[in-house]
């Protein structure tokens, strides 16, 4: 009959007078569970988010690309392209790609073989070249494009200017609407220089790029190729494919500054264009991460608030069953029981009793945290967030599970049992400050 | 042989302004094999004094001597828990426990050795009061007043302790109940060789025992008789 087993004896035979304190911390444990759950979404989201987009610098157009192809900016464009060679030059980044474009090359120039027969159907229109020096399109990175067959490029191809395209799917329809028999291994000349099609592409369903100039789009003027090649071809008219769109994973985010610095240091005194931006990821995560930072305030005083009034409710409970007990605790004392096994005895006893209320209230207090915070977000999102930008958000709210882990179930039982094992020390020691004739009377 | 003794034991009660002396500088002495009675009217400072000599209660003055050794020095706790066995006047049992687990609470408390199996022992002691198997694992408060003063006196000699202090344990019983109880108090001094002490304020208990000490309201001093 130690004290263990007077706990256990107690818990059974007791359990009317324990029931109250199990609801108790039945209901503060789903409160607890819910407000951990959503900070510990918070925080992963804004991990995760770091992960993915949080070393991540972009430079993009602000206005689509109708700028470019007046031959007055096209010296800024170019003092930004060899802005560009330098900065790939250091040696901080996971991933890199410039993609260049030159609007000197017009649809007209491309034609495709078919039976032997060269057609010539391409509207005068400018062609968006993207010039590639990575094996993985740019924007396929970006969740832009997606390959509906054939492949991307292979570093052979890249480092020997191989002449190969990746076409849109577009291409495929011709501008009265009949069906080109174009597929991979075909050829297309462009300037008169045969290409081999690897690939083709369509543009991923959800996402839209806004491009007021050109219509990029319905008219499949965007094709890839590898960078060398384009420089070969606009060579061979005179011109300077311009950049259209850069994009630097950093290693590291503390690389960031270092990156700014060489940016800084390189632009100093030339002129670049001034519709051409840079976002960091740490902007983006300001302007789409608002919300989630919000929750992730409102969840640390959810959690405050939780474990005071858990701490309140349980030295009430705890203070009533004291009062009940009181008399059996003189008893003990009285036996000569030692102190700290008469304390032990009752933060077991209640502290079982608690624990196992906590872990039902774990079951449904997740799921009342993962409810809760995705409502929030919904409700916090915001208006003037581009289409893009929202794109990006959904993405986080995906990512946005609750990670039911021995960390998070840490978190919770830690604040917990704290919370008990205080509310019942206290009383407990302060009724055996007494001698046992004063706890008995 | 004397086991327990005190030594000017003094103890007072705040009394508005003053302190009213309920004890004051006590000696007295108390030997193996011996049933003592204290005697005396309510409110003459009996269960104080019992208080302090089971370790209940600190005294203000003085002095409480086990074997010579001060009983602070061996520790309260362990002396309540290695060297005393003691009974209520309300029996202080623990209800939602039965008579067995009641009494194997304190065996399991004790440091003093018990030999065999603690479960065996229990029944075996409880049964010396007459407390039988099937009365033993009843509830508590199942019960009659009498049972539960047998379970209370098999609770303080089930640790093998060498005195027993006992506070009006027949106040709440009926007169036939209260005489079995006395026996068993006598046999546990005179067979057992414990050091029985017994607080009553009933005149004839207190001839059937073998030594008296009367607690005296106006001296505040005892006064002893052997029978
Ligand atoms: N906690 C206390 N505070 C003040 N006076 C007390 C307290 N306990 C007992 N007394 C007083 O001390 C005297 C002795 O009490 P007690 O030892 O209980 O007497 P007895 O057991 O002989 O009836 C009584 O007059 C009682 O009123
Ligand atoms: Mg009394």
């Amino acid at each position: 009959m130690n004290f263990l087993k007077r706990s256990f004896i107690s818990m059974i035979r007791n359990c009317s007078k324990i029931l109250p304190l199990f609801f108790a911390v039945f209901v503060v444990g789903n409160l607890l569970c819910s407000a951990v759950a959503i900070k510990q979404t918070t925080l992963n989201t804004k991990k995760q988010f770091e992960k993915a987009f949080g070393t991540k610098i972009i430079f993009d157009y602000k206005n689509g690309y109708q700028n470019i192809g007046y031959e007055e900016n096209n010296i800024k464009y170019r003092n930004l392209g060899a802005v560009f060679k330098e900065i790939d030059q250091l040696d901080i980044y996971s991933y890199s790609n410039i993609s260049y474009f030159s609007n000197s090359l017009v649809s007209q120039n491309v034609k495709y073989q078919e039976n032997e027969n060269i057609y010539y159907e391409y509207e005068d229109m400018p062609l968006f070249i993207w010039g590639i020096d990575e094996t993985i399109p740019i924007d396929e990175k970006e969740y832009d494009i997606e390959l509906v067959d054939g492949r991307t490029f292979t570093q052979t191809e890249l480092n020997h200017s191989k002449h190969v395209v990746v076409l849109s799917e577009n291409f495929k329809i011709t501008k009265d609407s009949k069906i080109r028999n174009i597929g991979i291994g075909d050829v297309v000349f462009i300037e008169n220089e045969p290409f081999e099609v690897i690939g083709i592409y369509k543009r991923s369903k959800n996402v839209q790029i806004e491009i007021n100039g050109y219509n990029e789009d319905n008219n499949c003027t965007r094709i890839y190729m590898p960078l060398g090649s384009l420089d070969e071809i606009t060579t061979n008219i005179n011109h300077i494919p311009v950049p259209i769109k850069a994009f630097f994973q950093l290693n590291d985010i503390e690389d960031t500054d270092l990156f700014m610095e060489n940016y800084a240091s390189f632009t100093k005194g030339i002129q670049i264009p001034d519709d051409f931006y840079m976002m960091k990821s740490t902007e983006l995560f300001e302007k789409i991460g608002a919300p989630i930072e919000s929750l992730s305030n409102i969840s640390s005083y959810i959690l405050v608030t939780t474990e005071i009034i858990m701490i309140l409710i349980l030295m009430l409970f705890v203070f009533l069953i004291m009062k009940n007990r009181k008399h059996e605790i003189g008893i003990l004392y009285a036996l000569g029981e030692r102190k700290y096994k008469i304390i032990l005895q009752f933060i077991f006893e209640i502290y079982l009793v608690g624990l196992l209320a906590l872990s039902c209230s774990t079951i449904t207090g997740c799921k009342l945290g993962q409810c809760l915070s995705t409502t929030l977000m919904n409700i916090d999102n915001k208006e003037e967030l581009t289409i893009k930008e929202k794109q990006e958000q959904l993405h986080l709210i995906e990512m946005n599970q609750v990670d039911y882990s021995i960390e998070y179930f840490g978190q919770v039982f830690v604040a917990c049992s704290l919370a008990m094992i205080i509310s019942i020390g206290f009383p407990i020691s302060y009724i055996l400050r007494f001698e046992p004739k004063k706890i008995l009377m | 042989m004397t086991i327990l003794e005190t030594k000017d034991l003094t103890f007072t009660y705040p009394d508005g302004d003053s302190r009213k002396i309920i004890l004051n500088d006590v000696n007295v002495g108390f030997e193996i094999g011996k049933f003592y009675t204290i005697l005396g009217p309510s409110g003459s400072g009996k269960t104080t004094f019992l208080s302090l000599i089971a370790a209940l209660d600190t005294p203000e003055k003085g002095e409480i001597l086990l074997n010579g050794e001060n009983i602070g020095k061996i520790g309260l706790e362990k002396f309540r828990r290695d060297h005393i066995g003691i009974i209520f006047q309300s029996y202080n049992l623990i209800p939602y426990m039965n008579a067995l687990e009641n009494v194997m609470v304190a065996m399991s408390i004790t440091d003093n050795k018990i030999d065999g199996d603690l479960k065996q022992n229990a029944l075996r002691v409880l049964e010396s009061v007459g407390i039988d198997g099937t009365k033993a694992t009843r509830r508590i408060n199942r019960l009659s007043g009498g049972e539960q003063q047998r379970v209370a006196i098999a609770r303080a000699i089930s640790t093998n302790v060498e005195i027993i202090v006992a506070d009006e344990p027949t106040g709440n019983l009926d007169g036939k109940t209260s005489e079995t109880i006395i026996e068993i108090f006598k046999e546990l001094a005179h067979k057992q060789k414990k050091c029985v002490i017994m607080v009553t304020h009933s005149e004839k208990i207190a001839q059937q025992s073998d030594v008296i000490l009367k607690l005296n309201t106006d001296i505040q001093n005892f006064e002893a008789h052997t029978n």
